[in-house]
């Protein structure tokens, strides 16, 4: 029971998956995460660590751009 | 999250235009919002002043989000394509050009100071009562009246951006933000091809 609990656990967790060819490194996501899941890297673009993801979806509509999509963690 | 220092920075945004208000000549602080940003990027290779510190970026959303100012539609995606974010960068570089060029006929004699502010690139507004003519040369009165111009402007259509769609969709094509990024890139590239 408690394993079958886990496994669906696992796969209805979401995941903030950032498009890098359209964010503009505003930073915005990096304010709203509550989770601290969100970094720039190197002034590019924004990189959601998936361990610490909870797929809230706050980044995702503060985004001004509308890059960031929540998907299933399953697909990763 | 426990608030920094910096996270204060929405004010230094109001304080600008309210100090130029009364006088002209405090639009030339601006001139910290124009070079930090590139120095961040250009030497550190990073965003450090849109992400943290950018006073503009931080109002907008304090206003969109805090304060319910905004509608929270999604931005138009042109408005964050590419061919748009570079297209401002360079009309905004071009009538920045333009008001050193104006500052410079002044400066020259070859035009007279006009104490006026100029709002999206058209309309004047009278200003003089912000300047008492003869305070310091006539040069540094006119960049401060061009410069301030600038930033009232751009900082208006981020307002309206900000009413319109997200808090901070003024980010997704602001000129310093283009430029950082580009420059990132571009260091970034560099980086690569060493390895
Ligand atoms: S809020 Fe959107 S555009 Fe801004 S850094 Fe994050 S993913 Fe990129
Ligand atoms: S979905 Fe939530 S936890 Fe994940 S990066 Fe976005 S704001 Fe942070
Ligand atoms: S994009 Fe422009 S307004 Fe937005 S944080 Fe960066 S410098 Fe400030």
């Amino acid at each position: 029971m408690a394993f079958a609990m886990e496994v669906t656990l696992v796969k209805s967790k979401k995941n903030a998956i950032v498009d890098k060819k359209r964010c503009v490194a505003c930073g915005e996501c990096i304010i709203s995460c509550r989770k601290n899941a969100v970094s720039i890297n190197a002034g590019c673009f924004a990189v959601v660590d998936a361990n610490i993801c909870v797929g809230c979806g706050l980044c995702s509509r503060s985004c001004p751009v509308g890059c960031i999509t929540l998907i299933e963690q399953e697909e990763v | 999250m426990r608030k920094k220092w910096y996270d204060y920075l929405w004010i230094w945004s109001i304080l600008y235009f309210t100090l130029g208000f009364f006088n002209i000549l405090f639009a030339w602080l601006g001139m910290i919002d124009f070079l930090v940003p590139l120095i961040f990027a250009a030497v550190g290779g990073n965003k450090g002043f849109c992400n943290h510190y950018c006073g503009r970026g931080q109002l907008f959303r304090k206003m969109g989000s805090e304060w319910k100012c905004s509608r929270n539609k999604p931005t138009p995606a042109w408005m964050s394509s590419r061919w748009f974010r570079y297209g401002f960068l360079v009309f905004f570089l071009t009538m920045f050009g333009n008001m050193v060029f104006q500052t410079y006929l002044v400066g020259a004699g070859a035009a007279s100071l006009k104490e006026a502010v100029k709002l999206f690139w058209t309309f004047k507004i009278p200003w003089d009562w912000a300047y008492s003519a003869g305070t310091v040369s006539d040069w540094i009165a006119q960049f401060s009246f061009g410069f301030y111009s600038l930033m009232l402007t751009s900082t208006l259509i981020g307002l309206i951006v900000m009413f319109l769609y997200k808090p901070r969709s003024w980010c997704t094509f602001c000129p310093m933000g283009t430029m950082t990024q580009g420059l990132c890139k571009i260091k970034q590239h560099g980086k690569d091809i060493k390895q």
